[in-house]
């Protein structure tokens, strides 16, 4: 005959999770100690809660999570619905997705060429209240969203477009939407400022001195101590000098998340080309064995700073190494830039197919055929009519 | 318009109090909360949903529902059992408007029933325990076995179960119940329970 499960079975759930009344504790504990069917039912749902909890769960990686809360951000920003898409309207919802989701990476592209990056800046955080507002310039509502550290001081005004997060000590986080025509946002620090169009970064200012710029999305223009300007793209860190010596002359090659741009003051200057001979011949190598994201910070690097007989054929190849990494609109970006500073370039065709290789990739047709207008009737350079792919035949 | 910065805050935020700032909207509370739970929310509808696809649609579709329903939280230390609970019955009604949800539970229980056995190398692992639970998990019904992923991987209580599923508690026990019954049948099949 079988036995007869014991009734208080159900208890045991009840007493892990706090359900019972005190007596009834106490009196299931006294239980427990003399229940075989409960000890071994305990045992076996704890077993399987332990093995259970060893399944992995899929979760997103960081990278993932930044991409994702920036569109959430967006999505709130610019109210829409919260449903996810199913039923007779996903078609609609699909379209209308499609087509956000297009705007918005034409102008992520634009301003950040490369996607967002691992997790940093400080594990406590407190924030101000900075509502965005995606659309044109405003009196109202702030740009930018920052996020402090507890100890941070700092504050924040806007005025006739132009918006202002001063930084006098701690670690902030700002989260800028892109900037309409007229608008400007700016982080003023104790030794300088930092410009930027729609960004997300990190700025660390300690002791009445700028520390650490950290660029999650976009690029900013940093400007410390009077040094010129450097500019800071995704997934690139800008730190603090440390005090001159020699040895820092020969800094090594910059990678991601290193200082792409801290010329080394104080170093005298034929040290400084020699620093940068090794510097360019180490860039062209990171570019001949393919590591074309790495060699676009290295050429960037080169590019900042004085004036260096280096610069035109650096400014080319960083839009070069940018290319091969499939960063289409990044390299387009550097390539106007090196024709701008360079008008008279060896370089000026293929900067400028570049640009209209991205710009006809984007159906601005207008600029990719002024783009490549002063050599379309040079037929025997097939490259010129690729880079107007699609608006080759286009009604002009 | 302006913000000030102070000085001698608590060094996190609390979960209360980023909900009452998602509540009179402000964006920045809103990511820090994603930044905190996103992935605790994402991992408990993978393991209900099995789909990465629509986890990442429903985990976006929770958090922007937050600054309608933030104003009606209970004020509990930590809101990610609540979030949990939020996205699982989005996931629910989901499934319910599109029958995608049966699908992609067929989908993954064929996908790991028709998994090779385990073979000697996982076997020895110990990872053929797991591979038996994660079988038999995908077998388990749709409802045996949300019930199951909530309380006992991502430890909401029975109650707060109920409330995520909309069911009364006493359901919840009975199909924990039930769910544990043949997710332990089949790993003594698998010889590896007593």
């Amino acid at each position: 005959m079988k036995k007869t499960p014991c009734a208080r079975l159900w208890e045991i759930d009840a007493h892990r999770e706090g359900r019972l009344a005190a007596n009834a504790r106490e009196s299931f504990d006294r239980h427990l100690r003399s229940c075989a069917d409960c000890q071994t039912q305990k045992g076996r749902d704890e077993e399987l809660r332990k093995l259970a909890r060893q399944l992995s769960g899929r979760v997103p990686g960081e990278l993932v999570v930044r991409r994702l809360q920036a569109r959430l951000l967006r999505d709130v920003a610019i109210g829409v619905p919260a449903r996810p898409s199913h039923g007779r309207g996903w078609a609609l919802a699909v379209v209308v997705g499609a087509v956000g989701l297009g705007a918005w990476l034409l102008v992520a592209t634009h301003f950040a060429p490369r996607a967002a990056v691992a997790a940093h800046g400080p594990p406590a955080m407190r924030m101000a209240a900075a509502p965005e507002r995606p659309s044109g310039p405003s009196s109202e509502g702030l740009a930018g969203t920052v996020v402090a550290s507890s100890s941070a001081r700092w504050s924040q005004t806007r005025e006739r477009g132009i918006e202002r997060v001063t930084l006098d000590d701690g670690t902030i986080r700002v989260h800028v939407r892109p900037q309409a025509e007229g608008e400007r946002f700016l982080v003023s620090l104790p030794d300088g400022e930092i410009e930027v169009r729609g960004t997300t970064f990190d700025v660390v200012v300690r002791h009445g001195a700028t520390a650490r710029v950290s660029v999650d999305e976009g690029v900013v223009h940093l400007r410390i101590g009077g040094r010129g300007t450097t500019r800071l793209a995704a997934n690139e860190v800008w730190n603090a000098p440390a005090p001159p010596t020699p040895a820092a002359a020969r800094k090594p090659t910059p990678v991601l998340r290193e200082p792409v741009a801290s010329p080394a003051l104080g170093v005298p200057p034929a040290a400084r080309e020699v620093a940068r001979d090794d510097d360019y011949a180490s860039a062209i190598e990171l570019l001949r064995n393919g590591q074309y994201d790495q060699a676009a910070s290295a050429f960037h690097a080169l590019g900042q700073g004085p004036p260096a007989p280096q610069a035109d054929d650096s400014s080319f190849l960083e839009a070069i190494a940018l290319a091969r990494a499939g960063r289409t609109d990044a390299a387009a970006l550097v390539a106007e830039r090196h024709l701008a500073s360079f008008p008279s370039s060896f370089h000026r065709k293929e900067a400028s197919i570049l640009v209209a290789r991205a710009a006809s990739r984007r159906g601005d047709c207008a600029k990719a055929r002024a783009m490549m207008a002063p050599w379309t009737d040079d037929s025997s350079e097939p490259n010129v009519h690729t880079a107007l792919g699609p608006c080759e035949g286009t009604p002009r | 318009m302006s913000a000030q910065g102070q000085i001698g805050h608590p060094l996190r935020i609390s979960d209360p109090d980023l909900l009452l700032g998602i509540a009179a909207g402000d964006p920045s509370a809103l990511g820090e909360l994603y930044a905190r739970y996103a992935r605790d929310v994402w991992r408990a509808l993978n393991r209900c949903l099995r789909d990465g696809a629509d986890a990442e649609d429903i985990v976006h579709a929770t958090f922007m529902k937050l600054p309608q329903i933030a104003a009606s939280y209970d004020g509990r230390a930590s809101c990610r059992n609540w979030l949990c609970g939020i996205a699982v019955r989005l996931a629910m009604r989901h499934r319910r408007g599109a029958g995608r949800f049966k699908r992609m539970l067929d989908a993954f229980a064929h996908a790991v029933s028709a998994r090779p056995g385990p073979d000697p190398e996982r076997k020895a692992s110990g990872a053929e325990q797991l591979a038996v639970l994660e079988r038999a998990l995908a077998k388990l019904g749709e409802k045996k076995r949300v019930v199951f992923v909530l309380v006992e991987l991502e430890e909401l209580s029975t109650e707060e179960a109920a409330r995520a599923l909309e069911i009364p508690a006493a359901t919840v026990r009975t199909r924990l119940y039930h769910a544990r019954r043949e997710l332990q049948e089949a790993l003594r099949g698998g010889g590896r329970l007593p």
